[in-house]
């Protein structure tokens, strides 16, 4: 091939006019990110009309556009890709965090009561290990929310300004998944004990709990969903770096708490420790190894993304 | 500034550079070329990935596009950074012949 012989096409494309390819390559332009798509949409697209239809070159365009949204490259303005990095970093916390939310709600519904709240108590071990759990999820729920409110309200700015209901549906999906599970909860109190046989308060215990978790899932995704869609002043992402790491240490403390208060107790008060109090009368150790297990994976998710958030240069 | 990111001479990375030495080719030209001398088409997101690697690491540069076609030209940088690249691998396969040849005696 002559070096003019690119420019003036290279050898004859094969041409695949049809309906079906044009909504293929519809649908594949859709699936890149509205930065990458505003570089190289316009090209690309002719690419793909020209490439013959595969199995294959789908699922190529499928990895590709994976790898678009999860490693954001090319010249589509420095700056807003930098933002990009940053906000999908801070996602990643997020999302991170409200996982680590639910292994810490269930270690609070464990130690709540008999006999740990008393051995908090009167152990000072084992006390302060529980002080500190306290203390580090007030210290990350009020960095979430410090990070997070300036960045939904300004999500919501924009979406009531362009008329976009559907980002403004996404970001009413956590307060109308509490205010359904809180009238659950509050149902299923008021019902009191009955009926009182034990399968049936197993099945309504996990229902409040997967209904939770539920919720839980389907606020994370809306609101990653709205953030990802909303095109917001980037500054609000970059002033929230700082509370995302502050969030992820908050988290890497307490489960290191976690972790303190499950040895203190099994020093100070063994009984208790090898005991059946966990979540629904099961093994009190292996309860407190999962919460455990899922505060670990999710502070190893939150600490490098939040570093990752810091460390990107935005000029 | 960033190198391709495998040193193989399968790497997209490496083909298109090495298909851009010849002038400037947009991304359907690209792929016909590389098929050529590379031994393989290369899928279309896997050659527009790439592209937008190079150009972030300033190997190419997209020049004036003709209808939707975009070509596309090997910059300064790229240019050194393929010579680097046909240095390293021919090292490797002068090393593996030599090692070859005397396996073979």
């Amino acid at each position: 091939m002559t070096p003019g012989e690119g420019l003036r096409g290279g050898t004859e494309p094969r041409l695949h006019g049809t309906e079906t390819r044009r909504g293929w390559v519809r649908l594949a332009l859709r699936l890149y990110p509205a930065a990458w798509r505003d570089r190289y949409g316009d090209e690309f697209g002719a690419l793909l009309e020209e490439t013959p239809m595969s199995v294959s070159a789908v699922f190529d365009v499928l990895v590709a556009a994976v790898d678009a949204h999860l490693h954001p490259s090319g010249p589509h303005r420095s700056w807003p890709l930098m933002i990009e990095r940053i906000r999908r970093s801070e996602l990643a916390v997020f999302a991170s965090w409200v996982v680590f939310v639910v292994a810490g709600l269930a270690f609070q519904r464990m130690t709540e009561g008999d006999p740990f709240a008393p051995i908090a108590s009167s152990q000072t071990a084992v006390g302060v290990s529980y002080a500190v759990i306290v203390a580090g999820a007030v210290v990350s729920l009020a960095a979430v929310t410090i990070a997070g409110v300036p960045i939904a309200l300004a999500i919501a700015r924009a979406g009531i300004r362009l008329r976009s209901w559907r980002q403004l549906a996404l970001l009413a999906v956590p307060p109308i998944a509490l205010a359904a599970w809180m009238g659950l909860t509050l149902y299923l109190v008021s019902r009191g004990d009955q009926p009182a046989d034990e399968p049936w308060r197993l099945v309504t215990f996990l229902g409040w709990v997967g209904s939770f978790i539920v919720a839980a899932i389907a606020s994370t995704v809306a609101v990653g969903a709205a953030a990802l869609a909303a095109e917001i002043d980037g500054s609000l992402y970059r002033r929230a770096a700082l509370p995302a790491m502050i969030t992820a240490v908050a988290m890497g403390v307490v489960a290191l708490a976690v972790t303190a208060w499950g040895i203190a107790l099994a020093f100070e008060s063994p009984s208790a420790f090898w005991s059946s109090d966990g979540i629904l009368g099961s093994s009190t150790p292996l309860t407190w190894l999962g919460i455990l297990l899922v505060m670990a994976l999710a502070t190893a998710v939150a600490v490098p993304s939040a570093v990752g958030a810091r460390r990107t240069p935005t000029s | 500034m960033q190198r391709p990111t495998r040193s193989t001479a399968r790497d997209p990375g490496l083909l298109i550079l090495a298909s851009l030495s010849a002038g400037p080719r947009h991304g359907y030209a690209m792929v016909e070329d590389i098929a050529r001398f590379g031994g393989g088409r290369l899928g279309p997101g896997t050659l527009y990935g790439a592209i937008a690697r190079l150009e972030e690491a300033g190997l190419i540069a997209a020049v004036d596009a003709v209808d939707r076609r975009r070509p596309y030209r090997l910059t300064a940088e790229g240019l050194r950074t393929l010579a680097k690249e046909i240095d390293a691998l021919e090292l490797v396969v002068s090393t593996a012949r030599d090692r070859l040849a005397q396996a073979a005696r």
